[in-house]
């Protein structure tokens, strides 16, 4: 049998062999192995036989495999099906735990989604790691100010003369401009005019025209899809003219609509070359367009940054007398959504703090979810204590008990992250509305998102499971059966601290979103400083629809009762106000200064109710105030020049020929009272006028609105009537800031909704354990009150600790966000106050629900069982 | 006692043409020359295993060969139970070839 042979069996083989330990007991392989060995060895020679003895090897090995997954895989349907059974079992717990955690999950996978979206901003651009933006920074000896446009001029030298410069394009933007085919005609927002070159730097999706020379030739223009439908129903439009702002232009391309995550959003795209001969074109410091261009493969950034250095100089020779710093800087495009600090893009950017706290708060209600989940497995299980000691009585030994045990708390996980999922899609188009994003489930169906989110969930439910079964499964049976706390001293503290910790969490959230909607309250309804109320304006295209006749404007649409009041301007309170260089009489060089203006009519201070601090406001029967252009300014920019008493303003005089200060305004807020009053200096220019407003009063309104509409097309038929109310266009200002506070609320919903769940299951753990406690201390006398104030006792000491430890938090981090606004609020008691009282009583209302069953149990039942 | 598989009878038919004992080694050349075809020892075991435990088979532990650190072989033993369900196969087969016609039962 193989002994006085040289040749022995393969040895790594058989250590394969030897792996199958529990086969090797019970069915002697390697005996039969070598017999058979050494008999084809004889047969058919050394080698056959090595061969066979491996391959027989490896295949019975793979044998022994499936023979092991196979058991392994009844065994967990077995486990599965207990699993299922000792959950429905305890279905309070059960349910409260699902919920609990699903709560947390639906949160997490929301944010999950926001981020993602957040991160993916202009990330699809082809080459995206060679796109930048060119924005100008400039220092002067005060300030500094960055925008992201850039100046025309620009683009042609780098084309021309850099050859790091693979691609080079410029794009600026108009809004309110008329575009009319046949009879439609609209104003369009978000016009843009683009060289050809932009398509090769950015990607933009084609679906009819030729990408390379959709905008070749001037007076070409693409629209997107949506505004082709908007003019073109059903018909083909390219090669069809469409007028634009009185141009024909040739249709050469339509192009997809502009994704959500993208900087940079158009509904049309002229050629630039229509505007080649504009004077902003070749005129170095006006900067119009937003700049872009496509480096090179293999250039690096920062010596093309400081190659292209010199042409900042050419910005402007007033600046560089001014000794004001003018530089160019390279911006990925890529990076702009999250990171630009640019002031005036286009679009409210992203902020990576905001992200970076959105992040933070769902892992704080993560942690908070599977705190409580773990608090309350472990809570089950030492309450099943007997069950489990029963079984280990019964046979079962303590590998199974655990892997059951764990089975079971992975179940609940895996049941959770379902209902999470389910939950989040239904929750999704809500968020979508209430942030303005455009989330969904489909973005997160991708092998590493999946997997990820999966052994997540597996491993809270082996984490949350693991350290009470392994507790559970180690202890004596008889310990067990005499129902013994497996959680004293240590531990009843750890869940103590995690209870406290969802307070401070808890409260923080309250307080938070209480101060937000206070401060938000307190600048939508404070005085602004002029009347908001009540004015209903049209808007204009910036060109001379008043010119010579504003008056008879006026007195046509006086005509109605309900009309008041009208006057003209160049801007509102709330939109955005441009600057111009203004400087005091003779001193051009020195004191010239940037400064937001406001063209307005004689009517326009009355209308709104914007009380002078010193001299007069303008009035038609000074002819001066038009023809030598005096002027009128607020009280800030009175300060701005040195003159802290009003009156000294007046006669004082700017420009060169001078214009003499008229009248100076008390301040009043045309920007929202995010930011401190800026100074502001206005004048009468009829052709600047765009904006009509007029003062209504609202007993009539849907005539007086008809009548308007009337009448506009009476006075200005070749213009769109666009109109809105003035005090809702002022609420716009404070969007971002409403976003914050109802994502604030949700936050704090949800906090004490977990929060319940947490004290709810540990409820209902302490009155179950302690149910001998109360039935002797009923006999011996006690109240149903006196028992539900015992045991609210820890939860109140709980509670206490937490507002401790809340209360000076959120001070500190709620007054510094209240310190970035110009106008705010104090943080004041109420949020507070009423932050730890709803906690209070939550927490109250959830552990009565709970201990009330048993402390107005029956003490002889509760007594019964020893 | 139920009807065999076809890998289970031809197991324990090799038991029974080997005496009704025998070990791994003997099985596994019997069922070869039965069955012409090979038969990987794993799946020979697992068959064994679940033999065993319907109850068809026994396995003990033979004793160890003379040699020091010699290995005992493990040898199977085809029960009561096991010839039952065997012989009860059989007449099944029996009863399909009466069954059939001719012309197919001839092949």
């Amino acid at each position: 049998m193989g002994s006085g042979n040289e040749i022995k069996t393969p040895h790594f083989a058989n250590s394969l062999l030897k792996r199958m330990s529990v086969y090797n007991d019970r069915h002697s392989i390697l005996y039969d192995f070598e017999e058979t060995f050494y008999e084809i060895m004889e047969d058919e020679g050394a080698f056959k036989a090595k061969c066979w003895y491996w391959i027989n090897a490896i295949t019975t090995y793979l044998e022994f495999l499936k023979l092991k997954c196979l058991r392994g895989l009844i065994m967990f349907f077995t486990y599965l099906k207990t699993a299922l059974r000792n959950i429905r079992r305890h279905k309070k717990y059960s349910i409260i735990n699902i919920t609990g955690l699903s709560i947390g999950m639906c949160c997490c996978i929301i944010i999950l989604l926001y981020v993602k979206f957040e991160l993916s901003y202009d990330n699809y651009h082809k080459d995206g790691s060679r796109v930048y933006r060119i924005p100008i920074k400039k220092e002067t000896k005060s300030r500094k100010v960055a925008w992201p446009t850039n100046t025309a001029a620009l683009i042609p030298v780098l084309r021309d003369k850099f050859t790091q410069v693979e691609f080079a394009g410029r794009l600026t933007f108009d809004n309110f401009v008329t575009v009319k085919y046949k009879d439609k005609i609209y104003y369009e927002n978000n016009v843009a005019w683009g060289d050809q070159d932009i398509f090769n730097i950015l990607t933009i999706g084609f679906l009819h025209g030729d990408r390379l020379t959709a905008l070749t030739n001037p007076n070409t223009v693409v629209l997107t899809k949506s505004t082709a439908e908007k003019y073109f129903r059903g018909e083909n439009p390219v090669g069809k003219s469409i007028n634009i702002n009185n141009r024909d232009m040739k249709i050469t391309g339509i192009i997809v609509d502009s994704p959500q995550n993208t900087h940079i959003k158009f509904n049309i795209i002229v050629s630039l070359l229509s505007q080649k001969d504009q004077w902003w074109m070749t005129h170095w410091p006006t900067a119009m367009c937003y700049t872009y261009i496509k480096l090179a493969p293999g250039v690096e950034v920062d010596k093309f940054e400081k190659q292209i250095a010199d042409l900042a100089d050419n910005y402007s020779i007033e600046s560089k007398r001014r000794g004001e710093k003018i530089t160019f800087s390279l911006q990925p495009v890529k990076d702009i959504h999250l990171y630009s600090h640019l002031d005036f893009e286009k679009e409210s950017p992203g902020s990576v703090l905001y992200l970076f706290i959105f992040c933070t708060s769902g892992i704080l209600i993560l942690l908070i979810s599977c705190s409580n989940y773990i608090n309350l497995t472990s809570a089950r299980f030492s309450n099943r204590s007997k069950e489990v000691g029963i079984r280990k009585v019964a046979g079962a030994c303590r590998a199974q008990l655990f892997a059951q045990l764990v089975c079971e708390s992975v179940t609940i996980s895996l049941a959770a992250l379902i209902i999470a999922v389910i939950t989040a899609k239904l929750l999704i188009p809500y968020v979508n509305s209430l942030v303005g994003a455009k989330l969904e489930i489909r973005n997160l169906i991708n092998f590493s998102d999946i997997s990820g989110i999966i052994v997540f969930t597996v491993i809270t439910g082996l984490a949350a499971g693991s350290y009470p079964a392994f507790i559970t499964s180690s202890l004596k049976p008889a310990a067990l059966i005499r129902n013994i706390s497996l959680f004293s001293g240590n531990r009843i503290f750890i869940r103590k601290m995690l209870v406290t910790g969802q307070f401070v969490i808890s409260i923080f959230l309250i307080i938070g979103s209480i101060t937000v909607y206070r401060q938000i309250g307190y600048m939508k309804y404070s005085d602004p400083g002029f009347d908001k109320q009540q004015k209903l304006v049209l808007q204009f295209p910036a060109e001379s629809v008043f010119t010579n006749r504003l008056e008879t404007v006026k007195e046509e649409f006086g005509k109605h009762p309900s009309i008041t009041g009208a006057a003209a301007s160049s801007s509102i309170p709330g939109r955005r106000l441009s600057t111009s260089r203004i400087f005091p009489s003779g001193e051009r060089a020195a004191k010239s200064m940037s400064i937001k203006f406001l063209r307005i009519d004689h009517d326009f201070l009355q209308l709104y109710k914007i009380k002078m601090a010193a001299g007069r406001p303008f009035s038609k029967e000074m002819k001066s105030d038009r023809f030598l252009g005096s002027i009128i300014i607020n009280e800030s920019m009175a300060r701005l020049n040195g003159w802290y008493n009003p009156e000294e303003a007046i006669g004082k005089t700017f420009y060169d020929p001078p214009r003499p200060v008229v009248g100076v305004t008390e301040d009043f807020n045309f920007q929202g009272l995010q930011r401190s009053i800026e100074p502001l200096y206005m004048n009468i220019w009829p052709e600047k006028f765009a904006y009509f407003t007029l003062a209504l009063d609202i007993k009539n309104l849907s005539s007086a609105l008809s009548f308007i509409k009337v009448k506009h097309l009476e006075l200005f038929p070749d213009i769109p009537f666009n109109y809105f109310f003035l005090d809702s266009a002022f609420e716009d200002l404070y969007q971002f800031e409403e976003k914050v506070s109802r994502v604030f609320g949700i936050f704090s919903l949800i906090g004490i909704l977990i929060s319940c769940m947490g004290i709810l299951g540990l409820a209902a753990y302490t009155a179950e354990r302690r149910t001998k406690e109360i039935g002797i201390r009923k006999t011996l006398g006690a109240s149903v009150s006196g028992i539900l104030l015992l045991l609210s006792k820890d939860f109140i000491k709980c509670l206490v600790t937490g507002t401790l430890i809340a209360w000076p938090v959120s001070y500190f981090i709620m007054n510094k966000w209240l310190q970035s606004f110009a106008y705010h609020t104090n943080p004041g008691w109420i949020p507070f106050i009423t932050a730890s009282t709803l906690i209070l009583i939550t927490a109250i209302i959830t552990v009565s629900l709970q201990i009330l069953k048993s402390a107005s149990a029956n003490p002889v039942d509760s007594l019964k069982y020893e | 006692m139920g009807i065999l598989t076809l890998k289970e009878e031809i197991i324990l038919s090799s038991l029974v043409i080997l005496g009704g004992s025998s070990w791994g080694a003997p099985v596994r050349k019997t069922v070869i020359q039965l069955s012409k075809k090979k038969i990987v020892y794993g799946t020979l075991y697992n068959l064994l295993e679940s033999l065993i435990r319907k109850g068809y088979v026994t396995s003990r532990k033979g004793d160890p060969t003379p040699v020091q650190g010699g290995r005992s072989k493990t040898i199977y033993t085809i029960t009561d139970e096991g010839k039952l369900a065997l012989q009860e196969t059989m007449a099944l087969h029996e009863n399909i070839r009466n069954r059939l016609p001719s012309a197919v039962s001839g092949l």
